[in-house]
């Protein structure tokens, strides 16, 4: 009776369900944006909504099969249990391990749904005004720039130009409309003209004035028609933190705001615990989570290399002596993989034998934590392992002008990709681009503002793109990107889009305004199983779309 | 069964009908649950903890204050699985806890489980 059905088209039914599920996530994860944008803005009375929210996805997203999700959601409820408990006002610290939270959870998410992290898609695209109300954008809320600015067609044409690098600019025409503004809403940065903020040159006492008066807590960028010293001391006395002339170049502009504005959401630190005592790798877990890391915990030494695959920890934590392998051994074993030889490994154990110490680390142990160990040391000691860490691996792995990943690094990662994509059953795509024509942007406008136009595709790209998506600089003007669980239909809209709020942008030189466009190539898994298959494929369509007449994106199949 | 949201809904009625070869009545809240228990008369009830409205706690509250209701078994299911959290829930009148997210494979089982311990 019970089993009438094979099971295979039980599973069937199953996944229909689930990918009803699935379908439902997009919205989940446009109402948890606007959720945390408020809550992010002091407006605590929708926590309560965020946790029944949380709280569903991590009683049901396991029982589709998405298991990341629900872990990501149970994440999440723990890090808004202190913000729920009690009446005292909710403490900065907990906000933001509930944001980095939350930002893991939209990862999950999006991995399933495939979305760009701005859902402007062509159909939503229609004027582009620039004006244009973020929608719930799933990973970092677009950036606000409040600048005081009277001529509305530069203006008009900034926040047109900034828009496509996550920056929101609006824009009012005094310093008591600049100052409400602020009140209202304060922004991340603010954009003051001089020429707007002080009209009679009155030395910069105004500009001054304006500052103290309602920017004193944002970054502030001056700009101006006057490039003296004088000036760029006025800007100084007035508290402005950088100073740009007018007109500004769009690539310039972008450089100062990201330099100035903190991005919330850094990528979190991933720690790999690997014990045999799941209580106390729940501990260390617990630990380290609650100061916003992400963590993954194995008992199991033989799932080691799959594991890494697949979580790409920033660090790992042994315990020393476990009863299937040593944590020595399984350090070397771990180590013999090239790939892997950058991955800081600390040890943990009771042993205080320094002559056992000293041999942990000849074997590929960076560093040795006594048990019982102290909860803000074994913080600090992964988070400045992981500092350095990083900043070494960006080194190799990424290139110095744009910070994209370098060519080898790139095929490194679609090599990885690919198999965790074989793994998971799930699709990949492959993108291969290219500026048109860039020669000729080098000899009629100079080398500089080549750079530029390469450095601003590549934030384009990386801002546009999501966290798990992979952008490298391949060649001189040719970039690389991998959308891991996206298959090909999804990328080249995604590739569309991108061309098209590309060739929209206006750069500056001496020789006058110009604009610039790029070809792309599609191709991806499972279509094509092998990684040097893919790439090849990419390459193909990427000469095609050259000589179908460039500015467009191709594909194969 | 009394589980608000629809997907859930849809999986667990599947699991339990066609693994487990139950009868399966579905329920979106406490409310529509109190109107038609007496009627449909279950051997078993499942009860979500975490719904809006009136929670899993409050409704199996009212169902036994209900003289035609209150004797049917009633199991939660929530994410808390801790042993002192299922001690409170057997505090309140349920007769056992089935941990979310559940297994659609496993659920009819689980179910089967506690109704022979019964």
């Amino acid at each position: 009776m019970a089993n009438e059905h094979g099971s295979s088209s039980l599973e069937r039914r199953f996944q229909e369900i689930g990918q009803g599920f699935a379908d439902g996530l997009h919205d989940k994860g446009v109402r948890l944006g606007q959720l945390w944008r408020e809550i992010e803005s002091g407006n605590h009375e929708y926590l309560p909504e965020l946790h029944r929210m949380v709280h569903a996805l991590a009683g049901s997203a396991a029982t589709f099969g998405h298991d990341e999700i629900g872990e990501a959601a149970h994440g999440c409820e723990i890090s808004l249990e202190p913000l729920l408990k009690g009446k005292a006002l909710p403490q900065k610290a907990d906000i933001t391990c509930l944001g980095a939270k939350l930002a893991e959870l939209h990862q999950a998410m999006s991995r399933i749904t495939g979305h760009l992290y701005n859902p402007d898609s062509p159909d939503m695209t229609a004027k582009h005004d620039g004006r244009r109300t973020p929608s719930g954008k799933q990973d970092a809320a677009p950036v606000l720039v409040h600048m005081l600015e009277g001529d509305e067609a530069y203006a008009s044409e900034l926040r047109q130009q900034l828009e496509p690098f996550g920056y929101r600019l609006e824009t009012f025409s005094g310093p008591r409309e600049l100052c409400a503004a602020n009140a209202s809403r304060m922004p991340d940065v603010v954009i003051l003209d001089r020429d707007q903020a002080d009209p009679g040159g009155q030395g910069g006492k105004l500009l001054k004035k304006l500052v103290d008066r309602c920017a004193i807590e944002v970054p502030a960028i001056v700009i101006s028609s006057q490039m003296d010293f004088q000036s760029r001391l006025e800007a100084v006395r007035a508290g402005g933190q950088a100073f740009l002339g007018k007109p500004v170049e769009i690539d310039t502009m972008v450089e100062t705001l990201d330099n100035l504005v903190r991005v919330p959401s850094e990528e979190p630190v991933r720690v790999l615990i690997i014990d045999d005592s799941a209580s106390q790798a729940e501990y260390y877990a617990s630990v380290l989570q609650k100061t916003g890391m992400s963590t993954r915990v194995m008992d199991q030494p033989d799932r080691a290399f799959e594991t890494i695959e697949d979580f790409m920890p920033d660090i790992i934590l042994m315990d020393m002596y476990m009863p299937e392998c040593n944590g020595l051994e399984l350090a070397s074993v771990i180590r013999q993989q090239p790939a892997y030889l950058s991955i800081p490994i600390v040890f943990l154990s009771s042993e205080t034998d320094v002559d056992l110490q000293l041999e942990a680390m000849g074997r590929g142990g960076d560093d040795f934590l006594v048990k019982p160990i102290r909860a803000d040391h074994l913080v600090s000691s992964i988070e400045n392992r992981v500092e350095r860490s990083r900043l070494l691996r960006n080194l190799m792995v990424r290139d110095s002008l744009t910070g994209l990943y370098n060519h080898t690094t790139i095929k490194e990662y679609l090599d990885r990709e690919i198999h965790r994509a074989e793994r998971n059953g799930t699709p990949l795509s492959f993108v291969m681009l290219d500026i048109d024509h860039f020669k000729k942007v080098n000899d009629r406008h100079g080398h500089g503002n080549g750079d530029h136009v390469i450095k601003s595709l590549a934030r384009m790209l990386v801002k546009r793109l999501r966290r798990a998506d992979l952008v490298g600089r391949y060649g001189g003007e040719e970039f690389a990107v991998i959308l891991p669980d996206t298959n090909i239909d999804h990328a080249v809209r995604v590739m569309e889009s991108l061309r098209e709020m590309f060739s929209k942008l206006v750069f500056q030189s001496d020789a006058g305004r110009f604009s610039v466009s790029f070809s792309a190539g599609v191709s991806g898994y499972p279509d094509f199983s092998a990684p040097n298959q893919v790439m090849e494929m990419a390459d193909q369509a990427l000469y095609r779309a050259k000589k179908e007449g460039r500015n467009r994106v191709c594909r194969i199949p | 069964m009394i589980e608000d949201e629809p997907d859930i809904q849809n999986v667990a009625k599947l699991a339990l009908e066609l693994v487990g070869g139950f009868e399966v009545s579905i329920f979106s809240s406490g409310k529509e649950a109190l109107e038609a228990v007496v009627e449909v008369s279950p051997d078993l009830i499942l009860l979500d903890v975490m719904m809006p409205e009136m929670d899993g706690p409050e409704t199996l509250k009212a169902l036994r204050g209900l003289p035609r209701a209150r004797a049917i078994p009633v199991v939660f299911m929530t994410a808390k699985v801790h042993p002192d959290e299922v001690a409170e829930y057997k505090a309140l009148g349920a007769v056992d806890v089935i941990p979310k997210p559940f297994d659609p494979m496993t659920l009819a089982d689980q179910v089967r489980e506690i109704w022979g311990r019964l």
